[in-house]
């Protein structure tokens, strides 16, 4: 295992598994979000169930906790990773080019390192945003549990809003190199079919996931959610 | 001055070099080899050949008839006990080169593929796709390097053959990277620095073809023998010479005139047919179809283009998804180089300078005269090849006689103690030589385009497809004032460097000796055999002319040929018949 | 036609290096772009200037010798092509284009457009080859290879070693070139038997040579003059992987072969 770490292919194969496991709770998560459409009692009791998943087995927010760990060892893996190739691969051309000319490689593709340092940031003040309610509230309007009141009172401030849109087309572009990228580095679509197939998953959940999220804050602002 | 030593030298780095080092390494692991060679491996001129390697492998193909195809191929003035060990020992090597990663064509059902080639009864010819010396360089190079014991000189451009005491000794050479002068002694040193096809303006061979150990052989006093006999392949692209590869015509391409007409019928080539026939027609011996061209163009039947007369090469009828699986890199360079596309359209293709039968004179095993040095592939002349060499034939010959070299090198040294040190002594006049006549001197009152462009034209003339004795002498003559005028040439480039005139000078010097051979041998045979064909000396004179002759080096003046007799076995001189 | 040039020049390894501007005059759309340059050099070596050094040997795309960034693509705008396989009748007149050498830490430039790519050499040494002892060689018949797999090899073994690849990936990571051997030889039957050492050996020695890593972004694959595909590369991952999780056998060096 430590072998395998030690070569950039190993390295990449870490974060191909942690993008995974992420993608896979992006879009979970992006699907318990559209749960809002279903009217506020819906959404809150979903809210509660989360917490009380697996009971009486286990505790309250044990499964929530056990999966929040998971993904924050995913995380500190996937950017660890990254950060140890992005450092490989400054080294690897210590002098610039005068003139470099992009050919093949999409917008997307080279904007996976600052659009994923975009997207820490935005998860950072998203967990503070909504799980702590300690930005974006005027004082007293945050309530613990209320889900429903919150993320509409959170929404229609428009520029959170707009904050919240653009890091969903941010991810969209993570996703959209990020999950075809995950097969190639994982060796799995080497034979031709395979690869239109790769290509276009990634492509279908990058979209997946922008609309189903932007829906949300769309929602609020047009009304539509209240 | 740089001092290094090993137990055996290779000088060269294509097919028959790395074949040699491998040879030595697998029979005498203790000993140190050494490949040297003015460019890196992968890039020797035998990446560049195309077509396939020749060997009985297909059921109802016999030794026999590969000896009697390349005899006959050969007029008659290949060495038979030498083609006999070739044949023989072809199809062992190449199923070495397959274990060692070298993917050839397969058939559907999974066995080697065969293609027809020119001047075979049957087909023998592997390949893979139409990069065969490509695919066939990098196998080899890749297996040198799993050999810890082979050593590598890569941009190392050797500028003279050490010899005391009667043997070769090593090479004094330049670094290209940094312009340092190396002496690098050796027990024994094996020639494997290919042919000498740029002394000819118009040839399929990369600049890096001049001759080199051709001219250091001869400047160390080994003989060249048969460098009258200059292959010109039927079908090279004119202007830049790119060769378009015989697979075309095996793969069923057609020659047309202006008129679009089969002109080969007329040549006693066989009958046109629909599909290619063996040893018929466009599948003949190479120096036909060459010769066939001159005199369609004296007839006035050739297209004139901007860069001379040239044919039509015809390959439409056999459509896009053959020449895409077989011959896609035909494809390439057309569509790269004259900006045609083969599928819609001819290829306008003319003969080209492509090969060199002659070379250093060596005995079956790959030695030479001389005690200590050694040649195989195309620098040498065993012969095998004869007056006329037959497609296909040259990459097995790199693989059988870089082995065969490689063993007996690598069994000489190991009999023998360190070099002299009165070698060192040579060493250092080369120093002082190449420091004199590269580093001094400034307002070069001698340009070396000049030369050289005099040079070829005066080979284009007079050395070409069909020569006659008034030509040759004046071509020698100028051959000579060309050598006296070298010497009163000075550089302009005086950096260390990569100083890229000084090799042009280097190489330039070896490619006027070269060519004096080639004419001097032209003049004193006084007939015509297979490629080399006199229009005063139209008949082949087996009574006078069934020997090789062997151009020695002479103090001051043209080399001075000697004669010696073809070995015959089992194939008594016979006609060469195609198209029956 | 008329061309300006904007040339890397260096004089050696140690030194600056800095770009120079020369004016290429009635050139012939039909020359190559290597044909160019001689004119120019012979100008240069004219006016007693040092000639602008660049790698070149067949001149017909074959020998992976030449190579140099045009206007920051590899190779120049054509594809599937090397420097001298370019023709001027691709560009207009009047045309400004940058010459750069292959830029990456593991190709350290030797003079003006000439780099050191040892780099890919001892790579191959780690294991690019077959060691199986060859012996008496059977009869290749008996060992059929299906037709698909050797097209594949072939396509894998195009590779003429240019270093375009390294040069235009934004990572300068050599992993195109490392998966055409790997898979070239990993699709033939005699390189079965050291497929899991050949390909954690040749990662190793690519990882120590210093190339960057690889983030699927295929510019490596846009200027391959042979048109090799990435595809080989998700099978190089593939192979990594599946060797790292069998057998182990320490990595062969010079000193333990």
């Amino acid at each position: 295992m430590i072998a395998l770490w030690s070569t950039s292919i190993g390295k990449k194969a870490v974060m191909a598994v942690t993008g995974f496991i992420l993608t896979g709770f992006v879009v979970a998560h992006m699907l318990g979000n559209l749960k809002i459409f279903q009217g506020e009692e819906k959404f809150n009791s979903y809210a509660v169930w989360l917490r009380e998943v697996g009971s009486p087995a286990l505790g309250h927010q044990q499964f929530l906790w056990v999966l929040r760990l998971i993904l924050l060892a995913a995380v500190a893996l996937h950017i660890g990773a990254a950060v140890q190739l992005t450092r490989m691969s400054y080294a690897a051309r210590p002098v610039r080019y005068r003139r470099t000319e992009a050919i093949h490689a999409t917008y997307a593709a080279r904007t996976m390192r600052w659009g994923g340092v975009i997207l820490t940031l935005f998860v950072m003040y998203h967990i503070l945003h909504f799980t702590f309610g300690a930005v974006g509230y005027a004082p007293g309007q945050y309530r613990p549990m209320s889900v429903y009141r919150n993320v509409v009172v959170g929404f229609s401030v428009w520029y959170v809003s707009a904050f919240y849109i653009v890091a969903m087309i941010a991810l969209g572009l993570h996703l959209y190199h990020g999950v075809w990228s995950m097969f190639q580095t994982l060796g799995v679509n080497t034979v031709g079919a395979d690869r239109f197939f790769f290509r276009t998953l990634a492509t279908v959940t990058s979209l997946v996931v922008i609309l189903g999220n932007i829906s949300v804050p769309v929602g609020v602002l047009a009304g539509l959610v209240r | 001055m740089d001092l290094s030593a090993c137990d055996v030298l290779v000088v060269g780095g294509g097919g028959a070099g790395l074949r040699a080092a491998i040879a030595v390494a697998e029979t005498h692991p203790n000993l140190r080899v050494a490949v040297i060679s003015k460019v890196y491996p992968m890039r020797s001129h035998t990446v560049s050949a195309e077509g396939g390697a020749a060997a009985v492998i297909k059921p109802g193909d016999s030794l026999e008839e590969h000896a009697y195809d390349t005899i006959s191929g050969g007029d008659w003035l290949c060495d038979q006990d030498a083609v006999e060990a070739f044949v023989r020992e072809a199809p062992a090597e190449m199923l070495r080169l397959e274990h060692w990663g070298c993917p050839w064509n397969r058939e559907p059902d999974g066995s080697i593929a065969v293609r027809p080639f020119g001047g075979m009864k049957a087909q023998r010819t592997w390949f893979a796709a139409d990069k065969t010396g490509f695919h066939m360089l990098h196998t080899l190079f890749q297996t040198t390097l799993k050999y810890d014991v082979i050593q590598r000189y890569d941009e190392f451009f050797v500028t003279k053959l050490l010899v005391d005491e009667g043997r070769c000794q090593g090479v004094v050479a330049i670094e290209l990277g940094t312009g340092k002068i190396h002496a690098i002694t050796a027990k024994a040193v094996i020639l494997c620095t290919g042919g000498c096809g740029k002394v000819f303006p118009f040839t399929t061979n990369a600049n890096i073809k001049n001759g080199d150990g051709m001219a250091l052989a001869y400047r160390a006093g080994a003989p060249l023998k048969d460098m009258e006999f200059v292959q010109y392949h039927p079908t090279g692209l004119p202007f830049t010479g790119i060769l378009i590869t015989e697979a075309a015509r095996s793969e069923g391409g057609w020659l047309l005139n202006k008129d679009g007409y089969r002109y080969l019928q007329d040549y006693d080539l066989g009958k046109p047919e629909p599909r290619p026939v063996l040893r018929s027609m466009e599948l003949g011996p190479r120096d036909r179809l060459s010769q066939a061209f001159v005199k369609e163009q004296e007839k006035g039947r050739t297209l004139e283009g901007p860069y001379g007369h040239y044919v039509h090469l015809d390959l439409r009828h056999l459509g896009e998804k053959l020449i895409d699986k077989k011959l896609p890199f035909v494809r390439e360079l057309c569509l790269k180089y004259v900006g045609i596309d083969p599928v819609k359209e001819m290829i306008p293709v003319r003969p080209v300078v492509h090969y060199m039968m002659g070379g250093v004179s060596t005995d079956i095993d790959g030695a030479t005269p001389l005690p200590g040095l050694y040649a195989a592939g195309e620098v040498a002349c065993v012969s095998i090849n004869g007056a006329n060499r037959l497609g296909s034939n040259s990459l097995p010959e790199c693989l059988v006689f870089g082995a065969r070299a490689g063993k007996v090198a690598a069994a000489f040294a190991a009999e023998l103690k360190a070099p002299s040190p009165s070698v060192l002594t040579q060493a250092h006049d080369e120093e002082r030589r190449l420091e004199e006549k590269f580093r001094r001197g400034r307002g070069a009152k001698e340009r070396i385009a000049t030369l050289r462009a005099e040079m070829h034209e005066t080979m284009e003339e007079s050395a070409g497809i069909y020569r006659n004795g008034p030509a040759l002498q004046k071509a020698a003559d100028k051959l000579r004032s060309l050598q006296e005028r070298f010497r009163h040439l000075t550089l302009d480039d005086h950096s260390y460097t990569f100083n890229t005139e000084q090799t042009a000078a280097l190489e330039l010097s070896y490619m006027l000796d070269v060519a004096e051979t080639i004419v001097q041998s032209a003049l004193q045979r006084t007939e015509s055999r297979g490629s080399h064909q006199r229009t005063d000396y139209p008949e082949r004179d087996d009574k006078n002319f069934l020997g090789h002759a062997l151009a020695y080096r002479a103090e001051d003046g043209p080399p001075r040929i000697e004669w010696v007799p073809v070995t015959i076995t089992r194939w008594p001189p016979g006609q060469r018949v195609y198209g029956r | 036609m008329n061309l300006t040039l904007r040339v890397w020049r260096q004089k050696n390894a140690h030194a600056r290096g800095r770009f120079v501007t020369y004016e290429a005059r009635n050139v012939s759309p039909d020359m190559s772009f290597l044909e160019m340059l001689d004119v120019v050099n012979e100008e240069l070596i004219g006016r007693e200037q040092e000639p602008i050094a660049f790698e070149h040997d067949c001149r017909e795309g074959i020998c992976g010798a030449c190579g140099f960034m045009i206007n920051g693509i590899a190779h120049g705008p054509k594809r599937g092509t090397t420097v001298c396989q370019l023709h001027l009748r691709t560009f207009r007149d009047g045309d400004h284009l940058t010459l750069e050498p292959w830029r990456a830490k593991a190709f350290p430039v030797i003079k003006d457009l000439v780099v050191d790519r040892g780099a890919f050499d001892r790579i191959i040494q780690a294991g690019g080859f077959i060691s199986a002892p060859a012996g008496a060689a059977p009869d290749a018949n008996a060992i059929l290879v299906p037709k698909e797999d050797v097209e594949l090899a072939f396509d894998a073994a195009a590779c003429i070693g240019c270093g375009a690849c390294v040069a235009a990936c934004p990572n300068a990571s050599a992993m195109l070139f490392t998966a055409a051997k790997v898979s070239h030889l990993g699709l033939l039957p005699q390189g079965q038997p050291e497929r899991n050492d050949r390909v954690r050996n040749m990662v190793a020695a690519m990882d120590r040579e210093m190339f960057g890593g690889c983030t699927n972004m295929g510019e490596c694959q846009a200027v391959c003059p042979k048109e090799i595909t990435i595809a080989f590369i998700a099978r190089l991952n593939h192979d990594l992987l599946a060797a790292s999780f069998k057998g182990r056998k320490p990595p062969r060096t010079a000193a333990s072969p």
